[in-house]
């Protein structure tokens, strides 16, 4: 498939997945790699519990901190949306000013929110889609919460629906469904790694979001995959070693290695979608944008029928 | 003195939290299973939604609020037991109702049924119940909790005041004072908010809140009390936090800031289970350099290998101790004196863990 096809499918890539499997990082790949080609990326990250940067002595980000960085060609815009702040922004922006200072400062608005459970939820993707619709950017990449979460953000507009009969809030809960349910307009990019918990968890929500919601997936993407050819079979590795340590070292990487392979078996017999390949650089030895090189090549290799 | 020793031998309840995929949900069990060998009868609880205890328990499907036994271990106990929120809340209801009229009124209320199955604020005040609950039944004396993900981690601790305030609330007790006077009575100031708000939310949502709140009325109370008594269990002696984190920058990031907000809610773990660490290929033991000749291509490959993987296992022990030295920071910048926090390091085990052979692995490899 063509790289260009596959990245202007649809406006907006939700890409979703349990902590720890790299999420963030594959949204972020999937940015400059748009960005390469030329689209202009908006990169939203949701709910974010701090800056990942802030290990490094950074504090946490603020609400919608907006900041740019171009390249060559495309450019990548970040945006962080905080759901906790997502009603009485809202409010604010339907005329209700003054009354929203009012309400915040009895704590109406957090009663009020808790009182439509999803209303936050809902919020958030009433603003991506308005991002999407105002068409500043070719590309909205949402760098989405957890798997599990990721599910209850999703589902926020249907069960809204069901309990507001009307008002604005209905007609944003029916407009979110549409263009979840909108294959040209929105796709979900799973993301894993070759474990079993984490792609258990993948199966479950796959099925969830595709047949509650109407959710399109896009291939999914599996990460940290140990892929580096081995010089020689893992017999005659076994008997060049010259240590216990390379010995241990060895072993420890080929138990690593069959097991990775066999839980994306797994994988493919049970959520029979393509995959995206993507490597472990913490043992490759490549280095240099090896994510972003095996991603573009990857989608070259999807079939045409899978976007 | 921490110890793990201690921990498993003298705690009633151990909070495991963490952020999401780092193995809190194997380790909870772990403990509890350690815990049995060592003659206790422990109940692990999950309030994960991804049923992932069950998975790891290899006993998917099967686990519910009422805690199954998994496995005896001489006069020890191994339980599990998954949080049901909807039945958790059911149960309260029935037990601070006033008639059996009143618990039929606030299951039917509209706004119950969502609330009570799917608000994440729900689930953990159900989760600090559930907690409470097993802590008093006297078939355990170890309750271990693995938590969701880290934000919620912390809705946990803080959902049971965050109720009682609500329930304060001027505005619950205006919705729930007597009808008499009705909405007509609270008016002037309330009213046109009330309005604004229905206007934005749909005014049935607002109707069914007031129904909801109304049918509360008398109970404050008993959920209050109960509120209060989970607050006591969280910060009592008995109760010891574990933070589990594994050594990759994006959860070790969130985890920090979980630890952080817990600092200030005057909780402070005493134990770090850093686990999935790639295990330490020692060079004991190595021939001497001399003795290495031409080097063919596998012979490349596998030295390479083994300083790729000492570099991975050094890079993930530095995360870890600068996460362990921030954390120790906050402690000492606490009111109380510094405690000592004790790190468990759990290497990466040779298999996925998600049944009860792993999980028994993985408590062999605690001590």
């Amino acid at each position: 498939m063509e790289l260009a096809q596959f990245l202007t499918a649809s406006r907006v890539l939700i890409v979703a997945g349990k902590g720890g499997v790299g999420k963030s990082t594959v949204a972020q790949t999937v940015a400059s790699v748009a960005a390469e080609a030329g689209l202009s990326v908006l990169l939203v990250r949701i709910g974010v519990l701090a800056d990942h940067n802030s290990l490094n002595g950074e504090g946490p980000q603020t609400a919608e901190h907006a900041t740019g960085s171009a390249t060559a060609m495309g450019s990548v815009k970040h945006l962080t949306l905080e759901p906790s702040d997502a009603l009485a922004e809202y409010l604010s922006g339907q005329g209700l000013g003054i009354v929203t200072r009012q309400l915040s400062s009895l704590g109406i608005i957090d009663v009020v929110a808790s009182a439509a459970p999803g209303i936050d939820d809902l919020l958030i993707l009433g603003k991506i889609k308005q991002l999407a619709r105002d068409g500043q950017q070719d590309l909205l990449i949402v760098d989405g919460p957890p798997a599990g979460q990721a599910l209850s953000l999703l589902r926020a507009p249907m069960s809204l629906g069901r309990a507001v009969m009307a008002g604005p809030i209905r007609q944003q809960a029916d407009d979110v469904r549409q263009m979840l349910a909108d294959a040209s307009a929105c796709r979900l990019m799973l993301v894993t790694t070759p474990e079993v918990t984490p792609v258990m968890e993948l199966v479950d929500t796959a099925f969830d979001l595709e047949d509650e919601l109407g959710v399109h997936l896009s291939p999914i993407v599996v990460n940290k995959f140990d892929q580096d050819s081995l010089p020689t079979s893992p017999d005659e590795l076994r008997n060049a070693c010259r240590s216990d340590a390379q010995r241990n070292a060895l072993e420890y990487r080929l138990t690593r290695r069959d097991r990775q392979v066999a839980t994306l078996h797994e994988l493919q017999r049970r959520v029979p979608l393509q995959k995206i390949v993507l490597p472990d650089t913490s043992v490759s030895r490549h280095t240099g944008d090896i994510l972003r090189r095996t991603f573009v090549d990857a989608v070259k290799n999807l079939s045409g029928d899978g976007i | 003195m921490n110890n793990i020793n201690e921990l498993l031998t003298t705690r009633r309840v151990i909070v495991c939290c963490g952020s999401g995929g780092v193995g809190k949900t194997t380790v909870a069990a772990a403990l509890a299973l350690s815990a049995a060998r060592r003659g206790r009868r422990a109940v692990v609880i999950t309030i994960d939604p991804a049923r992932r205890l069950a998975d790891a328990l290899g006993r998917r499907g099967d686990l519910s609020n009422e805690p199954v036994l998994v496995e005896r271990i001489g006069h020890g106990e191994m339980w599990a037991a998954m949080l049901d929120v909807t039945s958790t809340f059911d149960s309260l209801i029935e037990r601070f109702a006033a008639s059996a009229e009143q618990a039929d009124l606030i299951r039917s209320n509209v706004f119950y049924k969502s609330i009570s199955g799917s608000l994440s604020g729900t689930r953990d005040y159900m989760a600090a119940e559930m907690l409470l609950r097993l802590h008093e039944d006297p078939r355990f004396d170890l309750v271990v909790l693995d938590t969701a993900p880290s934000r919620n981690a912390l809705d946990f601790i803080e959902s049971p005041e965050r109720l009682v305030r609500f329930l304060r609330h001027p505005l619950f007790r205006i919705l729930t004072a007597p009808s008499r006077g009705g909405l007509k009575v609270i008016g002037a100031t309330v009213q046109p908010i009330l309005k604004a708000i229905g206007k934005v939310v749909g005014s049935n949502v607002m109707s069914d809140v007031i129904d909801f709140l109304r049918a509360f009325e008398g109970m404050e109370t008993g959920f209050a009390q109960r509120a209060s008594s989970v607050s006591h269990l969280l910060r009592g002696e008995g109760t010891d936090f574990a933070v589990v984190v594994a050594p990759s920058p994006e959860p070790l990031s969130d985890t920090q800031v979980l630890v952080d907000r817990l600092a200030d809610t005057r909780i402070s773990p005493s134990f770090v289970f850093a686990n999935r660490l790639t295990p330490l290929f020692d060079a004991a033991g190595e021939p001497s350099g001399t003795s290495v000749q031409s080097s063919s291509e596998a012979q490349e490959w596998l030295e390479n290998n083994v300083a790729t993987l000492r570099q991975r296992a050094k890079t993930e022990r530095e995360l870890v101790q600068n996460f362990i030295d921030r954390m120790s920071t906050i402690r000492s910048g606490a009111d109380e004196p510094p405690g000592l926090v004790e790190v468990v390091e759990i290497a990466e085990q040779s298999t996925d863990i998600h049944d009860l052979d792993g999980i028994a692995l993985l408590a062999d490899s605690l001590g």
